[in-house]
């Protein structure tokens, strides 16, 4: 349910509260990185003490991620005037969409690359991930990418948009030649469920 | 109005006058400050705290008093780590040595106010309704980036959703041995029928801790 003057409220879809409605505003107001920082690291705790594993920890991250990207890519969407407000109904629009659009919205920046992998499987880099750049992992938590954080936001737009597939992160190998100041490549790996790539072949 | 860092005003003094440095608004100190800051969106920040809030929530089984209090511990947290920020900016933004300390109470109310809010959420806001003895204000708020796209259902009618930030006040204060409780005064989440309603939150001292020295003597 999306009304054109108001983007979907954020606490539980719930019944509209018959309020006037809010400007959606144009989406450049800022905070302070450290803020986010600590909101993060703080959203890592939590979960931490929740869960048994890394593995359960990031997927803990990964949901949060996808709760925001489905948002953001509602204001995103709406805001892109391009696009004229419609929904992007092909996969490599939608991925060049997330690729510059979503990315410079929520980062700061466009994603470095995409790359096509295989007939449902794709990949988006980002030499220089917002989230792992304003987090500093502690030791205790070794092997934590908080890039799943990312993919969960690459899942959560992919769903929003018809288009479900599994959504992973992972570091590249460490390239000095290419890094920034140490960090490594993050990479966001797509795999598409079967029924997304039967349609966009139906589609031609 | 030259509340700006301004050039020193030489004066006549005697030996014993300590030099006056000049004095930086805090206003002015705060959107200096603001400047020197990495940013990101503000939309990344409050969909983000919103994600956490609604785990929480779950998390709580919707016993909203728990959920209340886990996010104004969860605040309090940040607040505690937000300190050395804010300390080590301050004394970096301005060329008056001292400014952004709190030696009284009311000197840490408009940090918080003009300084803290500027700083980290680019937040406008001012002390208002102070008690006779400077104890108790109410820091009223020009919008709260948290809040955005934000409506609570009938349900989280009581939710403390701005919880967090309450917390992180108190919890920077109590860094620098100022006890204090802050609640949300007037929260438009929770009466958004009313028309231009502001957040602001009350703060009010509860003790200033005493420094601890470390030799018993």
């Amino acid at each position: 349910r999306h009304r054109r003057d108001r983007v979907e409220t954020i606490v539980m879809a719930s019944n509209p509260l018959d309020l006037p409605p809010t400007p959606l505003g144009r989406g450049r107001s800022e905070v302070a990185a450290p803020a986010f920082a600590l909101l993060f690291s703080e959203m890592v705790q939590y979960h931490q003490s929740r869960s048994l594993d890394i593995s359960a920890l990031e997927r803990a991250l990964e949901d949060a991620g996808a709760d925001v990207g489905r948002r953001s890519y509602e204001s995103t969407s709406y805001r892109e005037k391009a696009s004229g407000s419609k929904r992007e109904h092909r996969l490599l629009p939608l991925l060049q969409f997330i690729q510059s659009s979503c990315w410079r919205s929520m980062f700061g920046r466009v994603a470095d690359s995409l790359e096509v992998y295989d007939d449902d499987e794709y990949l988006l880099s980002d030499r220089d991930c917002l989230v792992n750049r304003f987090i500093s992992v502690p030791k205790d938590l070794g092997d934590l990418n908080c890039g799943a954080f990312t993919a969960g936001f690459v899942r959560g737009i992919l769903h929003a948009a018809g288009f479900p597939a599994k959504v992973s992160a992972y570091y590249s190998e460490p390239n000095p030649a290419a890094d920034i100041n140490g960090v490594r490549t993050t990479n966001i790996l797509m795999k598409f469920e079967r029924e997304v790539i039967e349609r966009e072949s139906r589609l031609g | 109005d030259d509340g700006c860092v301004a050039a020193a005003r030489t004066r006549t003094r005697t030996n014993d006058m300590p030099p006056r440095a000049p004095y930086t608004k805090p206003e002015v100190l705060g959107a200096a400050c603001w400047q020197t800051m990495d940013k990101v969106n503000a939309e990344l920040f409050a969909l983000t705290h919103g994600a956490l809030v609604r785990q929480i929530v779950k998390d709580c089984e919707d016993d909203i008093d728990a959920a209340n209090a886990k996010l104004d511990a969860m605040g309090y947290s940040m607040g505690t780590r937000m300190i050395e920020e804010y300390l080590s900016r301050t004394l970096t933004s301005s060329a008056t040595p001292g400014a952004g300390k709190c030696g009284t109470f009311e000197e840490a109310a408009e940090a918080v106010a003009k300084i803290g809010l500027r700083m980290f959420l680019n937040v406008g806001a001012r002390c208002v309704d102070w008690d006779e003895e400077r104890t108790k204000c109410t820091i009223e708020m020009d919008g709260n980036p948290l809040a955005m796209f934000v409506e609570l259902p009938e349900k989280y009618g009581n939710l403390g959703y701005c919880n967090a930030l309450c917390g992180a006040i108190r919890g920077a204060l109590e860094m620098v041995r100022f006890r204090v409780t802050c609640t949300m005064a007037s929260d438009p989440l929770k009466t958004p029928h009313v028309p231009d309603a502001l957040f602001a939150i009350r703060m009010e001292l509860v003790e200033i801790v005493p420094e601890e020295y470390p030799f018993d003597e």
